[in-house]
């Protein structure tokens, strides 16, 4: 009993409370995690054994002084034993792993393994032309540094290669002919004249490699002048790209909560030739839409980071020429706006977004739209349904991860998820 | 058995201190009162016209003292009550001499938690507030609160009126919607304009002169070589006049002039007060679909 109440308590700290988390099967116990436990309990049985003989006491005098002691030696020898420990318990810091197959909570049939920790912290994930799973992330001690990373997964084990650097903030990644387009901005004000002017500073650069080495070395900003980073919110920003029937669709997002677009493309999905010409506006209303993919028949789908008078973020099917009702519809819930479109589905946390293509997944799990929840700390299925010009949407869970900012699935059924948080990347497959 | 006792009580006590640090256990629940929550809150809804600073109050009345003065404004009333009611009921009690009215509606834009949390950040402002009293207070409050006429709007209404107001009426020449530093020096900030009324509002856009809005008026001077100077007069040195105009590209000119270089204008001043607003009248030919297509759009602003 007692060894197992130190146990306890050793775990009592907020956020490494493993008996909670263990019950509730949030995460899987690591290495760290047993040996503190471990430590802890081995802790409070030498505690006890001890404390058994307080000399000059007996009986009930001894319940008191026992159960401080417990506590305090315990915790103290909690302290002591994890620096001790720590040094060859620590997680490799090496950038490719062997795929470590995770005791993690996800639907049966399949396998979560953990194939890549990265020294950045992921914003999306794009699947290359080549079949390597190509990462943008922000690294820097101020995050200030945009770098993408390929990322070869094998059986034996996976290489992990810097391919481009310098592009600040990207927090978007697609492939065409060849080339990388990143979705980045920055975050810079002028003082122009008496007033604070923010620049807009959203870009979609292409990348190149001319010389065949796998890194990009040739530039080019093909969309420019987009809102970018502002402030009040300072997150929002240009976010995910897409490619579909020969066109690039950019996610642009509002700068403030719940304010009108002060920029003619915030608040929008653009659309432009893959050189960046004729960039029009193909949908409107939205606030941070973050991710977004091709579905079932060529169908645009993406998400929406919404306001916070609202049920949360949104899966939205984006139609040419359709308004999703942003801001009119975050003033409270009163408001009623008609002519816009509402979301295919409201959810707590809606980030990146991936389509599982036919036959790619087992039946049942192909032909889905795969959203990462970031404050839900999971993947979940969202199945489609067709319904007069549009679909019915029914999210249910599908894999636990925590810190998740993009999916992706590949055509041969292989799922890649980064975690933001964790700096990881995942792969899950079928068993 | 003294063992067993023993161990009993302290697996209980660990147990208790690992449950009771969980927010797995005990999740943040929808409702609470975070004083946090409610400066963010105050930020939003109500730094537009209220400030905590007595030698710069705003248009509505400085709320630095509020959480002691609440107490005193009205007899047999807490400044707790104070508080929850002036916000969920502005109109039940106006503060003698301060000109703008504060709009009712305020607290159907707010949760139940932003409600509470906005209470308890202005009574920590010179007070203390119980928790208890303050929930007994916003329920009865809430509990009273009709139920607000819902806004109804039609997109392409509201989209004709953002084009009015950003482009052809060019409002956002001189009225910022965005929460910077500069956005009110020249013409009040519009972040809120929507929570005002809306025959208020009309009346402001289709007669400027008689709605000029207090503090924002047009100061004219005239300097001993005849040259006539207006703009918004702002606070200067001793034996200056300083006023703020705006350039053809919108930026922020200020004029500093020696009160001695000034003529004298009205009554021993050298200021003249103009009776025009800076706001030029609108079009005669503004058509009443776009006045209600402007007023629609100015409703969401809030």
């Amino acid at each position: 009993m007692l060894v197992g109440s130190v146990a306890i308590g050793s775990a009592a700290t907020p956020g490494e409370n493993i008996i909670v988390q263990f019950f509730m099967r949030i995460t899987a116990l690591d290495r760290t995690v047993i040996c503190l436990t471990t430590a802890g309990a081995l802790s409070g049985i030498l505690t006890g054994r001890s404390l058994s003989r307080v000399p000059g006491r007996s009986g009930d005098d001894r319940v008191l002084p026992i159960l401080f002691y417990t506590v305090v030696i315990g915790s103290l020898s909690l302290l002591v034993a994890k620096d001790l420990v720590s040094p060859w318990i620590a997680t490799s810091s090496a950038t490719g792993m062997t795929g470590v197959v995770l005791q993690r909570n996800l639907v049966d049939g399949f396998e979560i393994e953990e194939i890549a920790q990265l020294n950045i912290s992921p914003t999306c994930l794009a699947i290359g032309p080549d079949g390597a799973v190509y990462v943008a992330g922000l690294g820097g001690l101020a995050f200030q540094n945009g770098t993408i990373v390929r990322l070869v997964p094998s059986e034996s084990g996976s290489s992990v290669q810097t391919v481009a650097d310098y592009l600040n903030r990207p927090h978007g990644i697609a492939f065409h002919e060849g080339d990388m387009y990143v979705s980045r901005a920055g975050q810079f004000s002028h003082a122009v004249e008496g007033r604070i002017v923010q620049a807009d500073t959203g870009v979609v650069t292409r990348a190149r490699d001319l010389n065949g080495d796998g890194l990009y070395d040739h530039y080019t900003d093909i969309i420019k002048d987009l809102p970018g980073a502002q402030q009040p919110d300072g997150l929002h920003q240009n976010n995910g790209i897409v490619f579909n029937d020969g066109f690039l669709f950019v996610t642009v997002g509002i700068p403030s909560d719940h304010g009108p677009p002060l920029h003619r493309y915030a608040g929008t999905i653009l659309r432009a030739r893959p050189d960046g010409s004729d960039v029009t506006v193909f949908a409107e209303g939205f606030r941070n839409p973050f991710g977004i993919t091709v579905g079932p028949n060529g169908d645009l789908f993406c998400t929406d980071n919404d306001a916070a008078v609202e049920t949360g973020d949104e899966i939205n099917l984006v139609r040419q020429g359709k308004h999703y009702g942003h801001p009119y519809t975050s003033i409270n819930r009163q408001t009623a706006v008609s002519g816009v479109i509402p979301p295919l589905l409201n959810c707590s946390s809606a980030q990146g977004i991936g389509f599982a293509p036919s036959n790619s997944l087992p039946a049942g799990y192909d032909n889905c739209l795969y959203l990462a929840a970031f404050a839900d700390d999971m993947i979940n299925r969202v199945q489609l349904t067709p319904k007069e010009d549009s679909f019915v949407a029914r999210m249910d869970f599908f894999a636990q991860v925590p810190g998740v900012i993009d999916v992706a699935v590949s055509d041969d059924g292989v799922m890649y998820a980064c975690s933001h948080t964790e700096r990881k990347v995942y792969r899950i497959r079928a068993k | 058995m003294k063992w067993l006792c023993c161990a009993a009580i302290a697996a209980i006590f660990v147990t208790v201190c690992a449950l009771g640090t969980s927010a797995a256990f005990f999740p943040v629940t929808e409702l609470r009162i975070d004083a946090g929550l409610g400066n963010q809150v105050f930020n939003r809804k109500c730094a537009s016209c209220h400030s905590f600073s007595a030698s710069t109050p705003g248009n509505g009345p400085s709320l630095g003292e509020i959480g002691r003065l609440g107490g005193s404004r009205r007899t047999n009333m807490s400044a707790t009550e104070y508080i929850v009611e002036s916000i969920v009921r502005p109109d039940a009690y106006r503060v003698p001499g301060v000109s703008m009215e504060m709009p009712t509606g305020i607290a159907h834009d707010l949760s139940k938690t932003e409600l509470l949390s906005v209470s308890a950040f202005l009574c920590t402002k010179g007070g203390v507030f119980s928790n208890r009293e303050l929930l007994t207070v916003v329920n009865s409050h809430l509990a009273q609160l009709p139920t607000p006429s819902a806004l109804n709007f039609d997109l392409s209404r509201l989209e004709r009126g953002r084009q009015l107001f950003m482009n052809e009426l060019k409002c956002m020449d001189c009225h910022r919607l965005d929460g910077a530093p500069s956005n009110s020096l020249l013409a009040p900030s519009l972040l809120n304009v929507g929570m005002q009324r809306r025959d208020y509002l009309k009346a402001a856009i289709l007669n400027p002169d008689q709605h000029i809005f207090p503090g924002y008026e047009i100061v004219n001077v005239l300097d001993v070589n005849g040259l006539v100077y207006s703009g918004r007069q702002l606070p200067a040195a001793k034996d200056m006049i300083r006023l703020l105009q705006q350039n053809e590209r919108n930026g922020l000119i200020i004029i500093d002039l020696p009160v001695v270089d000034l003529e004298e204008m009205d009554q021993g001043s050298v200021t003249a007060k103009s009776k025009t607003s800076a706001m030029p009248k609108p079009d005669a030919n503004l058509k009443d679909s776009d006045v209600e297509a402007l007023l629609d759009f100015m409703q969401t602003l809030r």
